[in-house]
């Protein structure tokens, strides 16, 4: 891909026409799962988001999301109990034991991915150059290396993002094929690579049992993910549009 | 996420709106944590790449390092070649701190524990808190303590820093201790007494020796960077070398003689070479007449320490004592060389006398302060923090410290404190209880009888640790303050452990700091706040201190910063000390200030506490592994590939005639405690010896890789009651870290 013009067109995507666009939906759970490796949950949003998954159509999420990414996604809504104050609780010590007081699971692509057991190691110099190559950087305020596993899902729920707005705004199908190459480029150079592992080593810590379903909901949206965007790039964009996409 | 001037929450919340108009369900495209990711435009005015200056932390021979970044990232670190200290190198630890920076175990945020019960096993069951909440909690833990308890049931548990120092003051508690009785406080007492010197005497100049020899001095071994340097240059440059210690160490193995001595019988091979050298008048006389004092009775003392009698104690040939004093005395310079844990080191009961003897040795062949010899380094002034910051009136503490540490007069100013007294005050709750403490850096596997030391730890109600790592202390903690790594973090350090003429090294931060952290003043400060002690740091910065203590020294922070090799310098030609800081003005071998105190002035032969018996027969020596550091480091990968765990070290023949084979796993077990090893023969060692590196046997679950790994020694220290302690009549107040006896068997 020409860099130059990869970004050229990044910046100017043009008005965000928004309709209930199928890549909204993968945004809006890339986004989400972002936030959940990022910090300490915060229960009502995650109440909010639950009740907005309960009542959403299934038959468009099921045009762009996968059976089990659906499944897991409606357990992982429904272990949530926000009239608890306990759930707050064990969420937030889910997350300090799993990511802040490490019990073998730390959410570093490097770490897995490297020669090293170590941050910073080459798979960050990579995913940094992924994003410089798509004119972004993680945020100055952002304290987690950009191989985190919430800012690469973040960065893939920028992708997906784009990818909703080229959708909803004519004449950008040419635009559109690029951001899903690239989708498909990042979920197969990054987080394929690791997330799935990730995913695994939370659910072998026997203490977490809300972020079990929070990794079993991220290793099906990333895998269901990776297999939708590689039938979709053996198609042109226009033939899958409103189809299997 | 910000495009074409959108944020991305703008964005977010704009396509929320464009969604919930729309026809086909309603989301909201932000996340559910308390913050959100954030990913931005790039920006190439980025600074990446380049050298930064610093000096090492790891130990505190502080080396100074030259940093290599690019791309954002550390990727090389390297010695300083205009420093004294390094000269250029780093040792293993050194040029392996890239890995602890970078190690993903380390502390992140400040966290709090919510599962009451605390120990090994249990999880605290941590939650992130925000710096605010944890300051404030530990201000209600410490207020609590003091409103319903007094001052002094507060405790620090914290190397000295003037920050801390400034808080404990105003809260008017006597008890700070950190770990210095563990590891050296018998050389600080001597030192203190015959040579007026109140701090550390570790700077020697081995690589101009001609002679050395060493009581358990193994800083090859440590990878102490300069000693085992100019070890090997001393050396080289053919120096002989003679190596008194019950294992054959690195020291030992380079050494022209090992000399296998009886466990804490150095004392009395020492006493014998004095007798010698004094009969004989092998001393420099000049010298000793115009900078010692005490030598006629010092003369008439050592009479009856004969080398046959020392043979009969230590095992060696009168022979060989003989001709070690006198090749020590007519080789010069000769030096023995003392650093914290050798012959003279806390170890023994009688090991304060035996660095009383290395201090005489040394003084009668000029290798106090001379070339080759142990030299006072020549430090700049450093202008104290309560000079620069004058502080307000505090109270008196009122009540006695609850080790019994003020019990010793020579070493009691110094406020270190008792790790080995301690842990029975804490279980006892006498002479009166800890309620709340503030830990820093002391790991709980560095106290004697740790196990009982965890057990005591419990009886505090409220505890804050300030760390790097997920260490054990942690494990213990209501409140974690995450503390950034050295690599991360600013200052300036003087070269103490090899210092000819006054130099400052810089510290510059390599990368920024990779996790929400704080160093330890911002943190004690945002406590004092908290307290209601706002006052006590009104006006108070690092940056003032730097400056005023920079501008004391003729520099300045900016000249610092700008200086091409990251260092300050004021060379001076290297003047030998000839006025020392003690009554008579010389060096006392025969010390008024220990006679003052009601202790010998004069070494005397006094056997070790404890002696091999039928239940406990091999005498127990500890050390540790080049490539660790105590208990900090073995968490570091690179290390970890090196050195994973420790073992039992026996003498291969008598481990074939208990019918041990290399490999078994062992129980050794002494009156405190009992661990289980794997055994590792070696021909190095003494048949009624057994030896154990330190620093493993981590349980906290967060150190992914040492957990598990190797077992404690420390758990086989007997701890000391006060009594106990201040009955042994040791000025230093040595922790007695090896004066104890094992068994081995079989598991
Ligand atoms: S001796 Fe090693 S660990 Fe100590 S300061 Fe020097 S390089 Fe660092």
């Amino acid at each position: 891909m020409n860099q130059n013009q990869y970004r050229h067109r990044f910046t100017a995507p043009g008005v965000p026409q928004y309709g209930g666009d199928s890549a909204h939906v993968r945004a809006s759970a890339y986004a989400l799962l972002s936030s959940l490796y990022q910090d300490q949950p915060d229960v009502s949003a995650v109440d909010r988001f639950s009740s907005l998954w309960r009542n959403f159509d299934n038959a468009l999420s099921g045009n762009c999301l996968g059976r089990r990414t659906l499944l897991t996604g409606s357990q992982f809504c429904a272990a949530w109990q926000s009239s608890d104050s306990r759930v707050s609780l064990q969420l937030r010590r889910e997350f300090a034991l799993l990511f802040l007081s490490p019990r073998g699971v730390q959410p570093y692509e490097s770490v897995y991915r490297g020669t090293r057991r170590r941050l910073m190691d080459d798979p960050w110099l990579q995913v940094r150059e992924f994003y410089r190559k798509a004119g972004m950087q993680k945020g100055q305020r952002e304290l987690h290396p950009e191989d985190h596993a919430s800012v690469e899902l973040g960065f893939m729920a920028y992708l997906a993002f784009m990818d909703s707005q080229c959708s909803a705004a004519a004449g950008k199908e040419e635009i559109r094929t690029e951001v899903a190459g690239t989708q498909l480029q990042f979920l197969e150079e990054h987080l394929i690579g690791w997330i799935p592992q990730l995913c695994r080593r939370i659910e072998a810590v026997p203490e977490a049992p809300y972020y079990h379903r929070v990794a079993r909901f991220t290793s099906a949206l990333i895998e269901e993910d990776h297999e939708r965007l590689v039938v979709s790039a053996k198609h042109t964009y226009s033939t899958c549009k409103g189809s299997s996409l | 996420m910000k495009r074409n001037g959108l944020s991305r929450r703008e964005f977010l919340r704009a396509s929320a709106a464009a969604a919930a108009a729309g026809a086909a369900g309603s989301f909201v495209l932000q996340g559910c944590a308390r913050q959100e990711t954030e990913i931005e435009p790039y920006r190439t005015d980025e600074t990446l790449g380049g050298e930064r200056f610093s000096y090492c932390g790891v130990c505190s021979a502080n080396c100074a390092m030259i940093g290599h970044v690019a791309a954002g990232r550390l990727v090389q670190l390297r010695g300083n070649p205009d420093d004294q200290v390094g000269r250029g190198k780093l040792c293993v630890k050194g040029y392996s701190a890239i890995k602890d920076l970078y190690d993903p175990d380390r502390l992140k945020y400040p966290m709090m524990r919510t599962e009451a019960r605390k120990g090994p096993g249990i999880d605290p069951k941590w939650v992130k808190v925000s710096w605010e909440e944890a300051l404030q909690t530990t201000a209600d833990g410490f207020n609590d303590a003091i409103e319903s308890h007094g001052p002094e049931t507060v405790a620090f548990f914290s190397r000295g820093h003037d920050w801390m120092n400034r808080l404990r003051d105003a809260i008017g508690t006597p008890n700070h201790l950190m770990h210095h009785s563990t590891c050296f406080t018998t050389h600080t007492a001597v030192w203190r007494a015959c040579l007026g010197m109140g701090n550390r005497p570790f700077m020697l100049d081995i690589a101009r020796a001609k002679y050395l020899l060493s009581f358990g001095w193994d800083m090859p071994s440590k990878a102490k960077n300069m000693s085992a340097r100019d070890y090997v240059a001393a050396l080289s440059d053919g120096a002989k070398s003679v190596v008194v210690d019950p294992r054959l160490t690195v020291t030992g193995t380079m050494a022209d003689e090992w000399i296998p001595i009886k466990p804490g019988t150095d004392l009395a091979f020492m006493l014998a070479m004095i007798r010698i050298i004094v009969n004989e008048e092998l001393y420099d006389a000049e010298l000793v007449e115009s900078t010692t004092y005490g030598l006629d009775r010092l003369r008439a003392q050592v009479q009856d320490y004969t080398p046959q009698w020392a043979s009969g104690i230590t095992g060696i040939d009168a022979a060989v004592i003989t001709r070690v004093a006198r090749e020590f005395a007519t080789t010069r310079p000769a030096l023995i060389p003392n650093h914290k844990r050798d012959a003279g080191g806390p170890n023994y009961s009688n090991s304060w006398r035996a660095a009383h003897c290395m201090v005489i040795l040394n003084a009668m062949v000029g290798a106090i302060d001379h070339p080759g010899g142990q030299i006072v380094p020549r430090r700049p002034y450093l202008k104290p923090f309560n000079a620069v910051f004058p502080p307000p009136e505090f109270p008196k503490p009122r009540t006695e410290r609850i080790d019994g540490f003020e019990k010793h007069p020579i070493v009691g100013p110094t406020r270190r404190g008792d790790f080995s007294t301690v842990t029975d005050a804490l279980l006892t709750g006498k002479p009166y209880p800890i309620k709340a403490a503030l830990f820093r850096k002391h790991n709980v596997l560095a106290f004697p009888d740790a196990t009982r030391f965890v057990e005591a730890l419990k009886k505090i109600d409220f505890i804050a640790v300030c760390d790097v790592w997920p260490s054990e202390m942690v494990q213990m903690a209501d409140v974690v303050f995450p503390e950034p790594y050295f690599l991360e973090t600013s200052g300036f350090g003087d070269r103490d452990y090899h210092e000819f003429y006054p130099q400052i090294a810089l510290r510059q931060p390599m990368v920024p700091p990779l996790y929400d952290t704080r160093g330890y003043g911002g943190i004690i400060s945002g406590i004092a706040d908290a307290m209601g002690l706002g006052h006590i740091f009104e006006g108070v910065s690092s940056s003032t201190l730097w400056d005023e203590q920079l501008k004391a020294m003729g520099t300045s922070w900016q000249e610092l910063n700008n200086s091409p090799n990251g260092l300050w310098s004021d060379e001076k030609p290297f003047v030998p000390t000839t006025e020392f800081k003690t009554p008579s003005g010389k060096i006392e071998l025969y010390s008024t200030v220990f006679e003052e105190h009601g202790y010998d002035p004069l070494p005397l032969w006094q056997e070790k506490r404890e002696l091999p018996s039928d239940q406990y027969p091999f005498y127990m020596l500890i050390s540790r592994p080049p490539m660790h550091k105590m208990s900090q480091t073995q968490n570091n990968e690179l290390m970890a590939q090196t050195y994973l765990e420790n073992a039992v070290i026996m003498n291969r023949d008598r481990a074939r005639q208990l019918g041990l084979e290399q490999g078994r796993q062992v129980y050794v077990e002494s009156r405190a405690g009992r661990i289980r090893l794997k055994l590792q023969l070696e021909e190095g060692i003494r048949p009624d010896c057994v030896c154990i590196e330190h620093g493993f046997g981590h349980w906290s679950p967060s150190l992914s890789i040492a957990h598990q790994k190797g077992a404690n020694e420390g758990d086989l220290i007997p701890h000391l009651s006060i009594e106990e302690m201040v009955a042994l009549k040791d000025p230093g107040a040595g922790a007695c870290m090896t004066d104890f006896c094992v068994s081995v068997r079989s598991a």
